[in-house]
């Protein structure tokens, strides 16, 4: 019997030990993944494609015509801590950069109205859309950064008249848990109202949310 | 479906390691006793031959077994694999990729239970082997 008991022990403590061997190889050095990652809220004009074909050419032209004025506005946002749990090596922060642009679209607005009666249908970044009031960065999914996966999600908000969120409903999904990162950042999220003709109205909002690594 | 890939991991990662940790603790607990083991305490060599073999099946049936779990988790992890994709109908390569590549840890794992499983085992077995024949030196072939 005593043969026994010291046959568990040995085995048990043979099996930790190469546990804790496995579980100590870093994993994360190992695999070269990159240090700067791009969260890109930028409007999808191909969406519209999808939907109303027949306009396409239109907001094609006026989108090319907006990007010309408008420059996106670019915000950074350090994540040390994000770093510091996948890296050992205190390398370069891991940057993260949400990229939007505000192009102005007022005929895209109004078309989009007509299509859906008392809710506007709008794409974010133009006039009269719904904006945000509280950004929420979405995480970069884990799995995708070490594997170097870059995802775009296209989602749909639906809001009220008080720029609550009401639904989400998601046009593009993407794997790698892009689309979970992404509704979750947009639960953490306030919006303002839309706008028409000067009143809060409710809408419906179409939000691209690109995932990139450079 | 997500309960049915942690099933499938964990439950059968999770059989191969105790099916380890028995084989390695038999194993250890065998050859303890084949060193104390006092052949003159046997009269009979059947005796002997019960007392030495005693558990061995055991690492025998986990030696030969293993693979076959493994091999068990991976076609359910493919199987599983095949499934999503079917039902959502994705065409990335790399999705697939991931899930048949993770598919194939469990007959890693197998693999890596079973080797050792087999080597313990014929370890075992030559020293019965040798024990009965210091036997068979010191009492004669009478007890046959």
């Amino acid at each position: 019997m005593n043969e026994q008991r010291i046959g568990i022990v040995t085995s048990l403590a043979i099996h930790a030990s190469f546990l804790i061997l496995f579980l100590t190889i870093p994993v994360a050095g190992a695999i070269p993944y990159t240090k700067t990652i791009y969260i890109s809220f930028v409007q999808q004009e191909d969406l519209y494609s999808t939907s109303h074909k027949e306009m396409k050419p239109i907001m094609r032209s006026k989108a090319e015509h907006a990007q010309s004025i408008n420059k996106p506005e670019i915000m950074e946002i350090k994540q040390p801590q994000d770093e510091f749990l996948l890296n050992d090596k205190p390398v370069t922060a891991a940057v993260q950069r949400a990229e939007y642009s505000t192009i102005a679209k007022t005929e895209i607005t109004s078309i989009g109205k007509a299509v859906n009666q008392g809710v506007a249908e709008t794409t974010f970044g133009n006039s009269g859309a719904p904006a945000f009031i509280h950004r929420e960065m979405p995480v970069y999914p884990l799995l995708a950064r070490r594997i170097g996966r870059e995802g775009k999600v296209i989602l749909k908000l639906l809001l009220d008249k008080n720029g609550t969120l009401q639904d989400i409903e998601v046009i593009e999904a993407s794997g790698f848990g892009f689309t979970e990162a992404a509704v979750a950042a947009i639960k953490k999220s306030t919006f303002s109202p839309a706008h028409s003709n000067g009143e809060k109205v409710p809408s419906k909002a179409i939000l691209s949310v690109r995932f990139n690594l450079k | 479906m997500e309960y049915l890939g942690a099933i499938i991991d964990y439950g059968v990662i999770g059989l191969l390691i105790v099916m380890s940790i028995v084989a390695v603790s038999i194993a250890v607990e065998r050859h303890l006793t084949y060193k104390k083991i006092k052949i003159e305490h046997f009269r009979d060599r059947k005796e002997l031959e019960l007392e030495l073999t005693k558990k061995l099946h055991i690492i025998a049936t986990i030696g030969s077994n293993a693979p076959y779990i493994g091999l068990l988790g991976t076609v359910l992890g493919i199987m599983l694999t095949f499934y999503s994709i079917g039902r959502e109908g994705l065409i990335d390569t790399g999705k697939i990729m991931i899930g048949l590549a993770l598919a194939l840890k469990a007959t890693a794992v197998g693999l890596i239970v079973a080797i050792p499983s087999v080597v313990f085992y014929n370890f075992l077995l030559r020293k019965v082997k040798v024990i009965m024949m210091r036997w068979e030196i010191i009492n004669g072939r009478k007890g046959i």
